[in-house]
């Protein structure tokens, strides 16, 4: 199991951080957010070999045009 | 016009503050990365607050369209958004320490932009910065707060502003109205969203070193 959001779903083995994009529905491969994993931050550039441990708490933050 | 020393202006804020409260905001140093709408806004409430030292970041000039929502005047049109800014601020308070860079912050030169500031202020338009300077700031750096804003455009009631905090972030805004057809910028939301960045970083500072 793993937490996106506060929300809870099955842990697949070998999960990327693009998985857990679909799996919270995000239509764009590379979504415009900000991603934490257990509390810390994370990188885009390590997006692609970061893998998602079971157990994992995953916070999304959406980034949207505006300043 | 009146002038005052600058320990007339500390006698105010101690007055204000109690005089543990305002050492500490005048021996904070707050970087703030983009001077729109956000940024002008939340470095002068800094700077009339009592904060000493601000370092802002910012490679554009102002233009009209920048008149609806920035802290900027008529006659600033043209000028670097960076001195434009320190003008508004210097005559608010003459002894704020200002630190001005016109610069374009990349994902290179961002965490070393702001090195030894004690919170970074993410107040840039596009998405895209946004998560670079975010990202900079979280991983190279081992203890600098973001405080950031996403979700500001617009009009509506006024709760569904929201502060969330993950970690040293502290997210503003909605996280749903960015800038789109018809959704624009406005003063009235926007200084909204500054407001509450500043407030957090007034809490980020007071609230880690009175604990």
């Amino acid at each position: 199991m793993i937490e996106i959001n506060k929300k809870e779903y099955d842990w697949e083995e070998g999960c990327s951080l693009y998985d857990v994009f679909r799996m919270a529905g995000y239509t764009l491969k590379k979504p415009s957010v900000m991603v934490h994993v257990n509390g810390k931050a994370v990188k885009r550039d390590s997006w692609d070999s970061f893998r998602v441990e079971d157990g994992s708490r995953i916070e999304l933050v959406n980034l949207l045009r505006g300043g | 016009m009146v002038k005052y020393t600058e320990n007339e202006y500390r006698r105010m804020q101690n007055k204000i503050h109690t005089e543990q409260v305002a050492a500490i905001l005048r021996e904070s140093s707050v970087g703030v990365a983009g001077l729109g709408g956000l940024g002008s806004n939340a470095a002068v409430a800094l700077a009339r607050a009592g904060i000493g030292k601000l370092v802002l970041v910012d490679f554009d000039v102002v233009e009209f369209s920048n008149l609806n929502r920035q802290y900027y005047t008529l006659d600033d049109i043209g000028k670097k958004k960076t001195e434009a800014l320190a003008g508004k601020i210097k005559a608010v308070n003459p002894y704020v320490e200002l630190q001005l860079l016109n610069r374009k912050i990349t994902s290179e030169n961002c965490s070393s932009l702001f090195q030894g500031v004690d919170v970074v202020i993410e107040a840039v338009d596009r998405a895209a910065v946004k998560g670079i300077i975010i990202e900079s700031i979280l991983t190279e750096t081992e203890e600098i707060p973001v405080v950031a804003a996403s979700g500001i455009a617009g009009y509506g009631r006024n709760d569904t502003m929201a502060e969330r905090r993950i970690g040293r972030l502290v997210m503003i805004g909605d996280e749903e109205t960015g800038v789109a057809e018809g959704v624009p910028l406005l003063s009235p939301r926007v200084i909204i969203a500054a407001g509450m960045q500043a407030n957090a970083v007034l809490d980020l500072l007071l609230h880690r070193r009175l604990a």
